[in-house]
């Protein structure tokens, strides 16, 4: 009975509003260059304060969705990737483009994506629940290694400069004690303001390192179009043939299993989701002559993973709270702002909330379908925005989405001052990313922390690595610096060989 | 941009000094994890200044965007002018400050193509509107009268 109440819940009208606005809203994001689902889901966040949390997260994750999506529009009509989960379909979907298969392209990008989306939303409902007991075993020293294991992933391997990664995730945390202490009630860094003994705000933040940042950086370029294609499109189709799916069925499965996979890595996106199952499509398709120019399992082998890596970034986010990508950093801040904790209790007390909003998730994926195969023949005319206009619109939205938040001009300021810091960030090569999750880990951090150093009896690291878990967590820790070490240590020969 | 990370590093690491000092005037447990991240921030700093001296391992290549001087002062010139209109937008309210972002933004992203940006910006306007005033209630800033 409980399932047919979640799923009848998931059909009320305002639910599949918020779907279709998420929907509709992330493939116009995803489709314009430039504009991520990182900064899709930070300027909805405000929008869904006033709303009831079910509605909420059920709009953002649509959105999540079908902004991954959604950058295959631009990516097969323009060869320039709405996102950079896109950018191998550019390759075979461009191909196709010109040879006057745009809508092929569309229609096999468009089912990948559902599939992928799909299977991943299902892959959500089946290990998440399991996997949150695991979280009942959590004491301090465990919650305060998880925010650590969390902050250096996304800081090593996320951010691609290690050092830079683990600053911006450090300086999220440090910025995190600002205002009142919680247990002794002393003001922190308040500098005797008013304002700042309350805290930093934690969405007009990621509204000015995600939105504003973008929109500064799109200053520099601000007249910049891009190349008008010829699109033959014809008839439009929007399902795909018998044949094209017997074709692509072996590399979506297995696709979606590498995209979901990834996924569930913390830190690891839709872009290396998407890179990986395109190298492995060509390893299984050796006999294809035309993969890499215009083969439809190209398209499908990085739309489906990339749509994968949506759901298996939840996976750690609902039952451990380590968001397993930087949208998925945002979404943690959304689920902490309508008051719910991941972790096993958002699959016992609110159990109906947590699966009405997996269920909304996996319909959203076949909403995105629909609406995207209903738009997409008009969706060039979206990628084609210059940046002038796209500027002008991000910064007011994220004026106006700062102030919404408590009616306040504070918030306002926070954002321009988070603005201007991701900008130089930016440039000087530190990722936002981090800086948004410490920010959103910092009080859980804090807290393990100062637990563990008064729970110890003895040296505190000790006590911090007294159990297993807590060791596990530990080791792999060292094991993302290490491998994030070799990374970097491999780009930067690539690079140098390159230079010579 | 190995020149980036040597300023940022020292300035991180001299901004952490003063914090320090600062923190110390907060109960024990209160400051002991503040200082345990200037601590961790400083380090870091510190490792990145000595490995930008390393050519083995000096980062390349890093940082979005354009790389010279004038592609940088248009955005600042811009969020120079958000700030602007922002702090205006207390005193004439917060359409006509946007209103007035928009036209100042023409000159600096050197817009020719006015006609359809115009249209972009009404559209914006309206679209705001009937979200955030008339279906979220947001009590957007209005103009008042100098001196109240």
């Amino acid at each position: 009975m409980e399932v047919l109440s979640i799923i009848a819940d998931v059909f009320t009208p305002a639910h599949l509003l918020a779907m279709l606005v998420g929907v509709v809203g992330g493939l116009c994001i995803g489709a314009l260059p430039g504009l991520t689902s990182n900064l899709g889901v930070a300027l909805l966040l405000p929008v869904t304060f006033g709303m009831e949390p079910i509605s909420a997260l059920i709009m953002l994750t649509s959105l999540y969705a079908s902004a991954i999506y959604g950058g295959s529009f631009s990516a097969i009509l323009l060869h320039t990737p709405g996102t950079s989960a896109s950018a191998a379909t550019a390759i075979d979907g461009f191909a196709l483009t010109r040879k006057g298969e745009f809508n092929k392209a569309i229609r096999i990008s468009t089912f990948s994506s559902v599939a992928g989306g799909v299977f991943s939303a299902l892959a959500l409902l089946m290990i998440a629940p399991p996997l949150s007991l695991l979280s009942l075993k959590f004491g301090p020293p465990e919650y305060f290694m998880l925010a650590v294991f969390g902050l250096t992933i996304i800081g090593t391997l996320a951010s691609g400069n290690m050092v830079k990664g683990l600053i911006s995730g450090a300086a999220g945390l440090a910025i995190s004690t600002v205002g009142l202490d919680l247990e002794s009630g002393f003001p922190r860094f308040a500098f005797g303001t008013t304002d700042l003994q309350g805290g930093i705000g934690f969405v007009p933040a990621v509204i000015g390192l995600f939105s504003l940042s973008q929109a500064l950086l799109m200053c520099e370029e601000p007249l910049k179009t891009i190349q008008q294609v010829k699109v033959t499109t014809g008839a439009w189709r929007l399902f795909p043939t018998w044949e094209e799916i017997r074709q692509i069925r072996a590399t979506v499965a297995r696709s979606a299993l590498i995209g979901t996979g990834i996924g569930i890595l913390p830190g690891a996106g839709g872009d290396i989701g998407s890179w990986t199952a395109y190298n492995e499509a060509k390893r299984f398709s050796r006999n294809d002559p035309d993969f890499g120019k215009g083969s439809i399992r190209g398209v499908a082998a990085s739309e489906t993973a990339n749509n994968a890596t949506t759901g298996g970034a939840m996976v750690p986010l609902l039952t451990l709270g380590i968001p397993g990508s930087p949208t998925a950093a945002v979404l943690l801040g959304a689920l902490i702002i309508h008051g719910l904790q991941p972790g096993r209790t958002l699959f016992t007390e609110h159990a109906h909330f947590t699966y009405t909003v997996i269920v909304g998730f996996l319909l959203a994926n076949l909403v995105m379908g629909f609406v995207g195969m209903g738009i997409g023949r008009y969706m060039g005319v979206v990628a084609r925005l210059p940046n002038s206009i796209l500027i002008v619109v991000v910064v007011v939205l994220s004026v106006i989405g700062s102030f919404s938040l408590g009616n306040n001009m504070y918030d306002v300021y926070t954002m321009l001052a988070f603005g201007v810091v991701g900008y130089l960030m930016r440039k000087g090569g530190f990722a936002p990313a981090p800086m948004v999750l410490g920010l959103i880990l910092g009080p859980l951090a804090e807290q393990g922390f100062r637990q563990s150093v008064i729970l110890a009896d003895g040296p505190v690291l000790l006590h911090i690595l007294g159990s297993p878990i807590s060791l596990t967590l530990f080791a792999l820790t060292l094991l993302s610096v290490a491998s994030a070490a070799y990374l970097e240590r491999s780009r930067i020969k690539a690079a140098r060989a390159a230079r010579l | 941009m190995l020149w980036v990370n040597r300023i940022t590093g020292a300035l991180l690491i001299a901004l952490a000094f003063p914090l320090w000092q600062i923190s110390g005037d907060y109960p024990e447990m209160a400051r002991l994890f503040p200082r345990f991240m200037l601590v961790v921030i400083a380090g870091l700093a510190a490792i990145m200044i000595v490995r930008s001296f390393i050519p083995a391992v000096a980062p390349v290549g890093e940082g979005e965007g354009d790389r010279s001087l004038p592609a940088t002062a248009r955005p600042l010139a811009v969020f120079a002018v958000v700030l602007a209109a922002t702090a205006a937008s207390d005193y004439v309210g917060f359409f006509v400050a946007m209103i007035g972002l928009a036209v100042l933004l023409v000159p600096i992203l050197g817009i020719r193509r006015w006609q359809s940006y115009a249209l972009a910006c009404i559209i914006l306007m309206l679209f705001v509107y009937v979200l955030f005033v008339l279906f979220l209630n947001v009590p957007l800033t209005q103009w008042r009268p100098p001196g109240l």
